[in-house]
């Protein structure tokens, strides 16, 4: 972890210089993204959530069923679970310099147990880089 | 006109005749508006009026309709002398000519023009002039006198203002009638006579004018239009040259009114039939005929055949005309015609129509009930005066409906031997005329000097009637109770108080008649016996006897059913839906309720059904052989067997109560979870009506498919969602918007 950390440090430098001179190029930054939930609930058994704003190359999830429209420039996709606030799922994006342009909404809530569909309100999930 | 064949054959007027036809100069949808001129006796000799019309501009037009259009329009005398509107199909123009002829559709009477209407009564003085004009072409041409038409015109015998005092009883005078000429017209009579086609309101419009100084037309019913050259010729054998009558408005000398007109060829100037069967024209008469489609086969009237006396001195001369025209011309004063009423009956005298003596019936008007608006004539007929060239004494009727365009009064002739002369439509002492249709029964009693006693009957023949001609009843088998029955007897007519009537059967032994005579009106009474009879059908007819009444003998079919006891059936006695679970509308069913045998008409049933919530009855009860109908919803119910039964029960009836078992079988739909993901995640229709009814029915319950009946979906049947990679590809367009989805409307109910 800590050699990982320097690693990361050191490439962020290496930006920082290229950017510098005003010629180099920014190298893409292809990896994983953590879909991080915030939920006013917890009685949340799944989502619908909409993934826009650029590519997304796969997803899983941690712990959770997924179903997944085929992934390309965003996707929507199924979480089912006992789901709570965190880490919920693992985009691989192939840039992930870019993760300002995307947008994830989340569509549709419904409750375990009683299956009730869900007031929106409160719900987010944003990109985090692990 | 219908005259002795004459030698001569107009062969030449023919061949120009028959190539008066043009070519159209004037399209469809054109009207001419003016004023219109009746004349009869065409060159065609068809029995129709020409219909002339002198247009806004002062221009004539020859009105041509086809035998279709002339029935639609009726008699066109009613609209003479009036401004009308002619729409028109078609324009002609004979070559040459200032003649306008138009085949029309359709004729409209416009605003009142000031004449007053067509066939004004001809009661008092009505007088005739006579023009004398001479076409501008031979001027100088006068083939008669003055002194000879005021002859032929004059007040002695057999002048025509002593034939119309004759015909009229005294009513109608002409003995002012008048001569005045000769005047040139200011045209050659190739100018009105253009290829056998007569330009008539032109003639008239021109002799008048030409006259007007020396003639106060006020002062005359009619003007008789006396030309020194022919006119026309009938374009069918004899041949013949041809004069014309009818009638027109003018406004001339003060007076805007109809006049009476006729259009007299100079061979004709000596001719009384022509001259008075024309002046009929100008008071309005149509022709008259027998039965059998011919104009001019009746000799029982100037207005058709014409030529029935030769006098060695003055020639032709012409009878009566018939009672119809008479009362036309408003010359029966009241009580001279007697109008029978719809049930009537009298005897009473009627005078002949020629010299009658005065006071009584000079005709009878007898209405035909089966077709309203016609009637019948009756009129006396003896050889005398002007009638003593008639085919001999007799009473006639007529059979008359006002509605035609010509013959509106026809020869009644029962033998329909094409002879309305001979003694088949004359009707004399000892012989009675019966119209069984409208139940009119005419009897000749006797002759006297001046005409005959007669006795009418309308609506009065002695008739019998039944108040049914049949009955039915039935019985229970077993039942031994008689049965009484019972119809009225009417005996109408002349001497029906005093008729007796008898009744019989045909033996059937279960039929007793309790009432089998009677005088007058009554009731018939029978008695049915049931005893001893099996189920079957038994029929006997009663015949019921009155000597000489209409109707008689009057059979009644009577007819005893005996019956089983009643039963009642229900098919099907089992039913089966099966309906998707989530299904939220209601499947409407039925089974026929059969009963049967005795009082199955009135017996009631009713149904029930245990208390299954799942199942309503609509229909649960009625009387005799109906349907039962109920409905079931499986809205709620899961999926499973479920089954009610329904009672169906018919007081004192062999099978009740009735149970019919209903089977409601509630299936889960098969749910393919990838279409259903997928439709979920995409929007894209993928899962049936059915299947979203049931997915919501099964799941959050809030009308609308979505997440939450999906996760229930899965929790229910234990499946997990299918991984990425596992679902088919499809598109998501970047920042489109999954959307639940809405409930489709819900069904209505089967």
């Amino acid at each position: 972890m800590r050699l990982r950390e320097l690693f990361r440090l050191a490439l962020i430098a290496g930006v920082s210089l290229s950017c510098g001179d005003g010629t180099g190029t920014v190298l893409p930054d292809p990896g994983p993204v953590n879909l991080v939930l915030t939920t006013p609930n917890n009685s949340d058994g799944a989502l619908l959530l909409d993934i826009t704003g650029g590519a997304v190359t796969s997803v899983q999830t941690q712990g959770y069923e997924l179903a997944a429209t085929p992934p390309g420039t965003g996707l929507r996709m199924l979480v089912r679970g006992n789901l709570v606030a965190g880490p919920i799922a693992t985009l691989i994006v192939p840039d992930r310099h870019k993760l300002g342009k995307y947008t994830v909404t989340v569509l549709q809530a419904a409750a375990r147990g009683t299956y009730q569909q869900l007031p929106l309100a409160g719900y987010a999930v944003r990109l985090a880089v692990p | 006109m219908t005259r002795p064949p004459l030698p001569l054959l107009f062969a030449s007027a023919l061949l120009v005749a028959t190539s008066l036809i043009g070519s159209p100069l004037v399209g469809q949808g054109q009207s001419v508006t003016g004023r219109l001129t009746v004349v009869w006796d065409g060159a065609s000799g068809g029995p129709e009026p020409a219909i002339m019309l002198t247009d806004d501009q002062g221009r004539s037009w020859s009105l041509q309709a086809d035998s279709a259009t002339r029935r639609r329009l009726g008699p066109v005398t009613r609209w003479a002398g009036q401004r009308v509107r002619a729409d028109v199909a078609a324009v002609l123009r004979p070559q040459g000519g200032r003649l306008r002829t138009a085949r029309v559709r359709s004729l409209v009477p416009m605003a009142a023009f000031g004449a007053q209407a067509a066939s004004p009564p001809a009661v008092g003085a009505v007088p005739w002039v006579t023009l004398l004009c001479k076409f501008a072409d031979v001027p100088t041409y006068e083939p008669f006198t003055p002194a000879v038409v005021a002859t032929v015109m004059g007040l002695t015998y057999p002048g025509a203002a002593d034939f119309f005092r004759q015909l009229s009883d005294g009513v109608a005078d002409l003995s002012g009638n008048a001569v005045a000429g000769w005047f040139v017209l200011p045209a050659p009579r190739s100018a009105y006579v253009i290829q056998n086609n007569v330009d008539f309101t032109r003639l008239l419009n021109d002799c008048t004018s030409a006259a007007d100084a020396q003639v106060d037309f006020s002062q005359y019913y009619g003007i008789n239009l006396q030309f020194n050259q022919a006119l026309d010729v009938r374009t069918t054998p004899p041949y013949d040259q041809l004069s014309h009558g009818g009638q027109s408005g003018l406004a001339i000398d003060g007076v805007n009114r109809l006049f009476g007109v006729t259009w007299l060829a100079d061979l004709h100037v000596r001719n009384y039939v022509v001259i008075t069967h024309e002046m009929g024209h100008g008071f309005g008469w149509p022709h008259s005929s027998g039965p059998y489609g011919q104009t001019y086969d009746s000799r029982w009237d100037l207005m058709s055949v014409g030529y029935l006396y030769f006098d060695a001195v003055f020639g032709w001369l012409g009878v009566h005309t018939i009672a119809y025209h008479k009362d036309i011309a408003g010359w029966y004063a009241p009580g001279q015609v007697y109008a029978a009423a719809s049930r009537d009956s009298v005897q009473l005298t009627l005078e002949r129509s020629a010299l009658p003596p005065p006071g009584n019936v000079r005709m009878i008007r007898i209405p035909l009930p089966s077709e309203p608006g016609k009637f019948y004539t009756v009129e006396a007929r003896k050889l005398a005066g002007y009638d003593r060239g008639l085919p001999g004494d007799a009473l006639i009727l007529h059979k008359v409906d006002p509605t035609l365009g010509d013959r509106q009064a026809q020869v009644v002739d029962p033998d329909d031997n094409g002879d309305p002369n001979d003694d088949g439509a004359m009707w004399v002492p000892g012989e009675s005329f019966h119209d069984v249709a409208n139940d009119v029964l005419l009897t000749v009693l006797g002759s006297t000097a001046t005409g005959y006693q007669v006795e009418l009957e309308v609506g009065n023949t002695l008739t019998l009637l039944a108040g049914a001609a049949s009955r039915l009843d039935s019985a229970l088998v077993g039942d031994v109770a008689p049965r009484a029955d019972s119809l009225p007897l009417t005996l109408r007519g002349r001497n029906s108080g005093a008729t007796s009537w008898a009744a019989t059967h045909g033996g059937g032994a279960w039929l007793t008649l309790s009432t089998a005579a009677g005088q007058a009106s009554g009731m018939l009474r029978w008695i049915r016996d049931p005893t001893g009879l099996g189920v079957g059908s038994y029929i006997d007819t009663i015949t019921v006897t009155a000597a000489g009444a209409l109707g008689s003998p009057l059979r009644i079919l009577d007819t005893l059913q005996i019956l089983g006891p009643l039963s009642v059936a229900v098919t099907p006695l089992s039913h089966r839906d099966s309906l998707p679970q989530g299904m939220t509308g209601v499947q409407t069913d039925s089974a026929a309720v059969m009963l049967a045998s005795f009082g199955s008409d009135t017996a009631k049933w009713s149904a029930t059904h245990t208390s299954a919530a799942w199942l309503t009855l609509a229909t649960a009860n009625g009387v005799g052989s109906g349907f039962l109908r109920w409905s079931v919803a499986p809205a709620g119910l899961g999926s499973g067997l479920y089954v009610d039964t329904i009672v169906v029960t018919a007081a004192g009836a062999l099978g009740s109560p009735v149970r019919l078992v209903d089977t409601l079988q509630v299936y889960e739909p098969t749910i393919d979870l990838a279409c259903a993901e997928r439709e979920l995640m995409t929007g894209i229709s993928c899962l049936t009506s059915v299947e979203l009814d049931y997915l919501d029915a099964t799941g959050n319950h809030d009308q609308v498919c979505n997440l939450g009946d999906l996760l229930a979906y899965l929790d229910r049947k234990g499946l997990t969602l299918i991984p990425p990679g596992l679902l088919k590809s499809s598109t998501v367009e970047s920042g489109s918007r999954a959307r639940p989805h809405p409930r489709p409307p819900r069904r209505p109910s089967p």
